[in-house]
């Protein structure tokens, strides 16, 4: 068996029904065995998104800790003179 | 809350010290700094594109975690659409005015943010088909009062 770790976490009483009702149509043995293959499919998620996408899915939820100011940062143009319209 | 436009926003990251606009740019910036300034998502997206073909993808992603972090903007999201026939039917009400598909896109988002006031942009070619007044960094800057 494969070194795990007992977690306690609350989950609501509905979650844990439609658990249940799962375990009871065989797709999983048990409430572990379906709640570790939910956390491998978070995973799953979150390892195919960037940095960026991250971020912003905590800007959203305001959960991004807010630091600095961006204007601080100039960049040196590497390609050739930008030219920016001011109109269309 | 006054929104910055992207094409403010590049001529001061890549310092376009040449630029004719530079020295308005600069001191309308440095007139806003100290104040939460809105930055559409669409406004910040374009000058994260601008950033990386002129200095690299990673100035790029760095600038746009950079906002989203900021203490000083706020970046604004419209809603999003259920579906994309939502999406047609939000967006052709601007497109209609004759704005481009990028100003029709942060036309929807200054519609759904109630306290933008001001519009801040080089560009006049939007000004009266945007829901709320625009100002370019000369004007802004002449202004005694502003905000």
């Amino acid at each position: 068996m494969a070194d795990t770790v007992l977690l306690q976490v609350r989950v609501s009483s509905t979650l844990v029904r439609r658990i249940d009702e799962l375990c009871s149509e065989g797709l999983y043995r048990n409430r572990s065995e379906a709640i570790s293959d939910a956390i491998r499919m978070l995973l799953a998620k979150y390892s195919r998104t960037s940095p960026e996408a991250r971020a912003t899915a905590l800007y959203l939820s305001g959960r991004l800790s807010r630091t600095g100011n961006p204007e601080e940062l100039i960049f040196t143009p590497s390609t050739g003179r930008p030219h920016i319209e001011d109109d269309e | 809350m006054i929104v910055v436009g992207s094409d403010v926003l590049i001529l001061h990251h890549l310092s376009l010290r040449a630029d004719p606009r530079w020295n308005d740019n600069e001191e309308a910036l440095r007139r806003l700094r100290g104040s939460v300034k809105g930055v559409t998502i669409y406004g910040l997206l374009d000058l994260v594109g601008v950033i990386s073909r002129h200095a690299g993808e990673k100035s790029g992603r760095e600038l746009y975690l950079s906002y989203l972090r900021s203490e000083e903007h706020r970046i604004l999201f419209p809603p999003h659409p259920d579906s994309w026939e939502e999406h047609i039917e939000n967006v052709m009400r601007y497109l209609a005015k004759g704005l481009s598909y990028k100003d029709a896109l942060e036309a929807m988002v200054l519609d759904t943010t109630p306290e933008v006031q001001l519009y801040l942009t080089w560009r006049t070619a939007p000004a009266g088909r945007l829901p709320v007044k625009t100002r370019t960094p000369s004007e802004l800057t002449q202004q005694r009062t502003f905000g």
